[in-house]
């Protein structure tokens, strides 16, 4: 689809010349026509190669677009003149925004350009809108190209750092972070050795220090616990769209954290009623993309109880809600029924981390504190 | 300079001097622009309200310097944007500023485009066509450059920003196309009658004796006049004298000329009339001998007077203002009726000694009155002089002061006296002014008409041979016929003026109408045979296909070289130069490399200057690598140290 319209300056030009003509008709001297007619030359010109200019313009994307919501995208765009003329001055937008500024593309040729542009906010982005704008050669008329990307653009939320929410339920697990008070049979960080006792494993037995002559000596390991931390995120119902958005960024970063400390994180969406857990080495690209496709125009509509059976029973619970309003409250409070209060974070505005709700602040107070 | 909009600019003042209609307000201009630009570009520095001053001081200084000149002062607003753009050339502009400088010189070219509307703007005009679009795009391009690179340094327009030759013909071609197809109107004041920078009332004034009109004395061409020996060409007849002044018949009686088509006019003396400008002739159309009948394309209902003056109902301008008349050549000698001889014989008393002077030129009686009107205007012709600018007459008795005193005086004077005595004879008699065709135009064979041919002579009515011509004026006209420059200048102007100047709606449609004729014509040529006619076409288009291509060709051969790469060849140039002077010059078959070897096997001096120019050059030349202002600049500063190390190193041995 495209569209043509007259710069500011083609306005300028178009006034200029209807009052040279309107000053030849009161004249005898036809030429000032001569100056209209250049005039009117020039904003046909400048029409004809503008549309000529958007239309031969061709974006092709790389293999693979993913980015980080108000970082650039990094892979080169390929851009191509299928025209048979030389494009100036041609800026390609999507969604609105300038990505590329192209000075010169000779024709039948291509250009490697990285974007300029990037995009605002997390999610996917089908069949964006792509506009190629010119007014070259003159200025006096902008003719802009509309089509679709034929690729999707997933957009992560930006993971800012930020301390690990609390986790409980912890098990062995052998790379778990947290150090426990008992010495184990398997591990990775050795601990020392101890006499042999009926039921140790052959494979158990420390040789070297066997060899010594005081009896078979067994390995011990530090215990290796991993807790578990269920982030509860919470869409409050008419919440800001831009606060939603910085509660999936805080849960994204809630989750990252939890698992840079060794815990296993299950995310539960409160709007979908989905849950997803994420072990210390999963790919954070694949969380990443989950992420990127939450739809945050569902917001919280059930109870907080189905959003609980869908985290592990031992798990600590962090909810992250856009606001910490009376909604979000009460889905606290919910959640503190079983006796396992959770921790709070409230989003806040632009990309400022989350802020944590102090025990204090929420519905049962100390009480809460100590429980947790 | 090399900049198109600052050219176009240039191109502006250029118009801007020429609407003074002198050369040395063009010539200033034109310096204005060279200095701003070599010497006082970035060493002053100009505020927005200094701009604002010099403005104002421009236009002030360009009222008096009219009004002191006795020169239009309707410019000095011109003048003062002019001012305010070399204020705005001495500094770097914004992307807005640029657009309005660019504005304000299309507005300079405008107002030439009413004031001087001769050949010269023809050539102005081509360079608008050429610099105009490229001024646009310079001003895009950099204005597209800054968006892109926000808080950047100013970039200069890319190399790339030159048009493309198509995109040059198509500005033209569309150009040319716009100004024959937009549509015509007029809505302006009816044609006035005026002259040449004069008031309209002293047209004749001015033309007859040119030292008072100033411009009037202009060799600018008026009329060209197709036929053998055209004789005096009338506009105005002066049949009242009161002692005084000869004053023309307020209400002469009118007839229509009716044109009685070709068969009538067989064997009549036929005369064809261009006028440049219709504006000069009022609503007479000058005549020689006595029309029978008149047609052409700018004028209504031709009606004429017992004078045989020519007047239309109305006037109007043309493409090609044309008129046509036919002269009996054995045409009856037709009476005047006895009112109108009284009329025409009539004159006050005049003083004895202007009687006796008359008589003793005029001398003997008994002879017949043509033969006495013949010996007084041969007097006159032989013992007065003819002078332009001659002091005032006695205002009571201006023809005796003239002929018993003064004795000289402009063509006016003559005729007025020559009338006077006829009528003084008992002759009929009146003054004439017209013109009289002074010179050809071998180019194109036409006679050509100039201001400075108006002229003034007195007639007088014979029985036995009707009107009579006495041009008592000394010294006569010159037939010279002309050939040169000044005749092809001539003719392109008269074509100029005629063909475009004037091209109106009238001609835009018939223009249209013959293309449209010419187009029908030519389908129907081709029903009719299309054989032939495919044959036809074919031998046109394929040699004009084939010129086309080989044009175009050698167009896209010139355009693969890229812009800006002659600026690298001329500096490498450059340099070899310097070595050849120094001893060093380099074999046809070295390569630039082998050359740069040589150089360093033989210690050349500035070898480190030559080995940058070298390798830029081979990169840029061969090498495929991008034009790049800063490694262009580099290498001329490389060639700039060159020479300077090369000056003071000695000769080396050959």
């Amino acid at each position: 689809m495209s569209r043509t319209q007259l710069t500011k300056l083609g306005k300028v030009f178009l006034a200029l010349a209807a009052a040279f003509y309107l000053a030849s008709v009161t004249s005898q001297s036809s030429l000032l026509l001569c100056l209209v007619a250049l005039l009117s030359t020039c904003l046909a010109v400048n029409l004809f190669q503008a549309r000529r200019t958007t239309r031969g313009i061709r974006l092709e994307p790389p293999g693979r677009l993913r980015c980080v919501e108000g970082e650039p995208l990094r892979e080169p765009w390929t851009i191509r003149n299928v025209s048979s003329g030389p494009a100036f001055a041609v800026t390609i937008s999507l969604r609105g925004q300038r990505f590329f500024w192209i000075s010169h593309l000779a024709a039948k040729s291509e250009a490697s350009l990285v974007a300029a542009g990037q995009f605002p906010t997390r999610g996917v982005y089908q069949g964006c809108a792509v506009e190629a704008r010119s007014d070259a050669p003159f200025g006096l008329v902008q003719a802009t190209h509309r089509s679709e990307l034929a690729a999707d653009v997933v957009v992560y939320p930006k993971i800012y750092p930020i301390e690990a929410p609390l986790a409980a339920g912890f098990d062995q697990v052998v790379g778990g972070k947290q150090s426990g008070k008992h010495r184990v049979a398997s591990g990775s960080q050795f601990a020392g050795v101890r006499p042999w006792i009926n039921g140790d494993s052959i494979k158990s037995i420390h040789w070297k220090s066997s060899a010594r002559g005081q009896g078979l000596m067994v390995k011990q390991f530090e215990e290796e616990l991993s807790g578990r931390t269920a982030v509860l995120l919470f869409l409050n119902p008419g919440s800001q769209p831009a606060r939603r958005e910085a509660a999936i960024r805080a849960a994204g970063s809630l989750i990252f954290a939890g698992l840079d400390a060794g815990n296993q994180v299950d995310l539960i969406d409160t709007a979908s009623m989905r849950g997803v857990s994420h072990a210390p080495f999963e790919d954070g690209e694949a969380i990443l993309e989950r992420l990127a496709r939450l739809d945050a125009s569902l917001t919280f509509a059930g109870k907080a109880g189905a959003a609980l059976e869908l985290a592990h029973p031992k798990a600590a619970r962090c909810l992250v809600c856009a606001e910490w309003d009376a909604a979000a409250k009460e889905f606290a409070q919910q959640c503190a029924a079983g006796g396992r209060p959770p921790q709070v974070f409230a989003a806040q505005d632009g990309m400022l981390p989350a802020m944590e709700i102090p025990w204090s602040a929420q519905p049962g107070g100390e009480a809460k504190r100590t429980a947790a | 300079m090399n900049s198109p909009l600052n050219q176009f600019i240039l191109l502006g003042f250029l118009a801007q001097g020429l609407t003074w209609l002198t050369w040395g307000h063009a010539l200033a201009s034109v310096t204005m622009w060279v200095v701003t630009l070599k010497w006082l570009r970035g060493r002053v520095a100009i505020s927005q309200n200094t701009e604002g001053i010099l403005f104002l001081i421009g236009a002030v200084a360009a009222y008096f310097a009219g009004k002191t000149l006795n020169n239009s002062t309707h410019f000095f607003l011109g003048d003062a944007l002019m001012v305010l753009q070399c204020a705005r050339m001495a500094r770097n502009c914004s992307a807005r500023e640029r657009l309005v400088s660019l504005l304000i010189a299309c507005f300079h070219f405008a107002v030439l485009c009413t004031i001087a509307p001769n050949i010269r703007f023809l050539l102005l005009f081509g360079g608008a066509t050429y610099l105009l679009p490229r001024a646009l795009k310079e001003v895009a391009l950099s204005k597209f450059e800054a968006a892109a690179h926000p808080g950047g340094p100013r970039q200069p327009a890319p190399a790339e920003s030159a048009l493309g030759w198509r995109m040059g013909l198509g500005v033209a071609g569309l150009s040319i196309l716009g100004f024959l197809l937009l549509p015509r109107v007029f809505a302006g004041p009816p044609i006035q009658f005026r002259g040449p920078g004069g008031d309209p009332t002293t047209l004749f004034d001015n033309l007859l004796d040119p030292s008072k009109g100033g411009s009037a004395n202009s060799s600018a061409v008026l009329l060209q006049i197709e036929g053998e020996s055209p004789g005096y060409m009338r506009c105005l007849a002066l049949t009242e004298f009161d002692g005084v002044l000869w004053r023309a018949d307020p209400r002469p009686p009118l007839r229509r000329l009716w044109n009685p088509g070709p068969d009538s006019l067989q064997g009549q003396l036929k005369r064809r009339v261009r006028v440049k400008n219709a504006a000069y002739l009022g609503r007479v159309l000058p005549v020689d001998g006595i029309p029978s009948a008149v047609d052409g394309n700018f004028f209504s209902r031709p009606l004429m007077n017992p004078h045989t003056i020519v007047e239309c109902q109305s006037i109007w301008s043309t493409a090609n203002n044309v008129y046509e008349y036919w002269i009996a050549t054995n045409r009856t000698l037709e009476p005047i009726l006895p009112r109108q001889a009284q009329t025409l014989i009539l004159c006050p008393p005049q003083s004895q000694r202007l009687n006796n002077w008359v008589n003793s030129v005029a001398s003997p009686r008994d002879y017949p009155p043509y033969e006495r009107a013949r010996r007084l205007e041969g007097y006159l012709r032989d013992n007065f002089t003819y002078k332009l600018g001659a002091p005032e007459l006695n205002r009571l008795n201006p023809i005796e002061d003239f002929v018993l005193d003064q004795k000289e005086g402009h063509c006016e004077r003559f005729a007025a006296a020559m009338a006077l005595f006829l009528r003084m004879q008992g002759t009929p008699s009146r003054v004439m002014i017209g013109y009289v065709p002074s010179g050809r135009n071998l180019l194109t064979g036409w006679h050509q008409i100039r201001f400075k041919d108006a002229h003034a002579w007195a007639e007088g009515w014979f029985e036995d041979r009707g009107w009579v011509i006495f041009d008592a004026t000394p010294g006569g006209t010159d037939d010279s016929s002309e050939f040169g420059l000044s005749s092809i200048a001539e003719a392109i102007d008269f074509f100029w003026y005629s063909q475009v100047v004037n091209f109106d709606g009238m001609a835009q449609k018939q223009l249209l109408l013959g293309a449209w004729e010419w187009t029908q014509t030519s389908v129907n040529a081709i029903a009719e045979s299309p054989w032939t006619s495919a044959i036809g076409v074919a031998l046109v288009l394929i040699p004009v296909g084939w010129l086309l291509r080989a044009g175009a060709r050698r167009w896209r051969g010139g355009g693969r070289q890229r812009p800006g790469i002659a600026r690298v060849d001329g500096v490498y140039g450059g340099m070899l130069q310097a070595f050849r002077a120094k001893g060093w010059p380099k074999p046809a078959h070295l390569t630039p490399h082998e050359f740069l070897g040589r150089l360093e096997r033989g210690n050349a001096p500035g070898f480190a200057h030559a080995q940058s120019i070298t390798r830029n050059f081979c990169d840029i030349k061969y090498g495929g690598r991008p034009l790049d202002p800063r490694v262009s600049g580099e290498m001329e500063e490389a060639l700039e140290a060159l020479r300077a190390a090369l000056k003071t190193a000695p000769r080396a041995d050959p």
